[in-house]
């Protein structure tokens, strides 16, 4: 029986089939463009970031060991009076990024939360940032710490890379911030000791040349890890494809079990001469197709399950590897 | 109770059943294996990674060139061809034109920072003019170009097997686009 649609529905049928074939018509535009989407290749505009190391991780080699220690112990004390969470990171290069959109893609990256402070300096570009936690904002305003990397000398410092006088003049400079905005009691005892009584001596000829030879000491593993990391892709794809060779024989299993099927199928009939009015012994061949289908697609379940692992594995080794590379 | 379907009909959903089986099984191997040709095109540490490096690279040398030769026509170029080698949505033959040309403009820039007199009066840029040149050759000998461009060209090879390359490029598989 034909359903009774009432007139002023059916009067809207032309339309709403027009208005159907063009939903058609656009979804199908719609699906076409993002597979063109799809097809064109990302975007190659991907920074190369260092790891996370301790409070300081300096891959720019700039820092003495004095300065880094030092600042390790101030974070430290920092973190138990403040419960601000200091981190340092120098780099040579910032592969094309503006040092803020640097610094905060390395805040994220790093995992970074509320209480945390980034402190970012590029040493081969003469640039620096800093990213900052919802908390550590809430008292220490980014104006305060812009403020800061000026007026405290770092910024003249970094630029002309006396990197130990900028860093020290700097957490002097960040201590009395921190103890005013927190009503803290930091004491600095013999922490930057230099530093406190606010003389920065500016030796650009002994700065410059340290800066050249931290470049030098740095030069041969600066991009090792990251062409490792590449040879490693290589070298896996390469397992990978032998060992897929290696098991690739098994397409013929499945050929053997369709045509173990299909002989069931017609002469295990044959046999018994029922053509007609039923099969009796169709059972068989559907008992033995049906672990067939299940055999084949297990078969590619488990190659798919084994592949599906195996890229993981493989990632996961990348991971490793990038967590290593150090820029 | 005797079964109501003919033997035929049987016999027919049976093979369609398999040939079903087989199509899937079949489609689902060459994407798998294309996935994974793929991910040393577009993967981590793949063929692209290697030449957004390459542009990083550029990129990092126009801040040390511009110190030294600020306003330069070559030192613009260079920017520019690594930026453009930066942009969304590049087909892998851009990609390539793009690298090529950045090689070029990177040669130009580098040739002229060895000559220049600041450079070579010793301090950091030298040494950063080394490093980055250095690392700029290295990602272009890379062994990943031979192995994309081999492993792509297996999987095409196999794509066109008859029957089993036929039905997978029939649902869709496409042969993967060689860095040449």
């Amino acid at each position: 029986m034909q359903p009774v649609f009432p007139k002023r529905y059916a009067a809207y049928g032309g339309t709403m089939r027009r208005t159907m074939k063009s939903k058609f018509f656009r979804s199908l535009l719609a699906l076409t463009v993002a597979l063109c989407l799809l097809a064109a290749l990302p975007s190659l505009a991907e920074a190369r970031y260092p790891a996370q190391g301790e409070t300081v991780t300096d891959d720019a080699n700039v820092l003495s060991q004095t300065m880094t220690r030092d600042i390790a112990y101030y974070a430290e004390e920092a973190e138990s009076e403040t419960n601000v969470k200091i981190h340092v990171a120098l780099v040579s290069f910032l592969d094309g990024e503006t040092p803020q959109k640097y610094t905060d893609a390395l805040f994220t990256r790093w995992g970074l939360g509320e209480n945390d402070l980034l402190l970012m300096g590029a040493a081969a570009e003469d640039t620096f940032a800093f990213s900052a936690g919802v908390k550590v904002t809430e008292k220490l305003s980014s104006s305060a710490l812009s403020s800061l990397l000026y007026s405290s000398g770092f910024s003249g410092a970094f630029q002309t890379q006396r990197y130990d006088d900028a860093f020290g003049a700097l957490f002097v400079n960040m201590n009395t911030l921190l103890n005013k905005q927190y009503d803290a009691d930091i004491s600095l005892g013999s922490l930057f000791k230099n530093y406190q009584t606010g003389n920065v001596t500016a030796n650009t000829q002994d700065s410059v040349q340290q800066a050249a030879q931290s470049v030098a000491d740095s030069a041969n593993e600066l991009w090792t890890s990251t062409i490792n990391s590449i040879t490693d892709s290589v070298q896996n794809y390469q397992n990978y494809h032998t060992q897929h060779e290696a098991e690739s024989g098994g397409m013929s299993a499945g050929w053997w079990i369709i045509l173990l099927i299909i002989f069931v199928l017609v002469f295990g009939q044959g046999r018994r001469g029922r053509y007609r009015g039923g099969c009796g012994c169709s059972p068989i061949g559907w008992i033995l197709g049906g672990l067939g289908l299940g055999a084949l697609f297990n078969r590619h379940n488990g190659d798919a399950e084994r592949n599906r692992e195996e890229e993981r594995r493989w990632r996961h080794e990348q991971r490793e590897h990038r967590r290593d590379c150090r820029w | 109770m005797k079964p109501k379907l003919s033997v035929w009909l049987s016999l027919i959903i049976c093979l369609v059943l398999l040939v079903f089986g087989l199509a899937y099984g079949d489609v689902n191997g060459y994407a798998d294996e294309r996935a994974h040709v793929n991910a040393l095109l577009e993967g981590d540490s793949g063929l692209l990674t290697v030449v957004g490096y390459r542009a990083s690279d550029g990129l990092n040398l126009c801040v040390v060139a511009q110190r030294h030769l600020n306003g330069d026509p070559d030192v613009t170029a260079l920017k520019n061809a690594a930026e453009a080698l930066r942009a969304d949505g590049l087909g892998i033959q851009a990609v390539k034109a793009g690298d090529a040309a950045l090689a070029r403009a990177f040669s130009t820039v580098a040739d002229k920072l060895k000559a220049n007199a600041e450079v070579n009066a010793g301090g950091r840029d030298a040494q950063y003019l080394a490093l980055l040149t250095a690392d700029f050759e290295a990602y272009g000998q890379n062994e990943i170009y031979a192995t994309y461009n081999k492993a792509a060209t297996e999987f095409n090879r196999k794509l066109t097997t008859p029957v089993l390359g036929d039905v997978a490029r029939f649902f869709g598989v496409k042969a993967c686009e060689l860095y040449e």
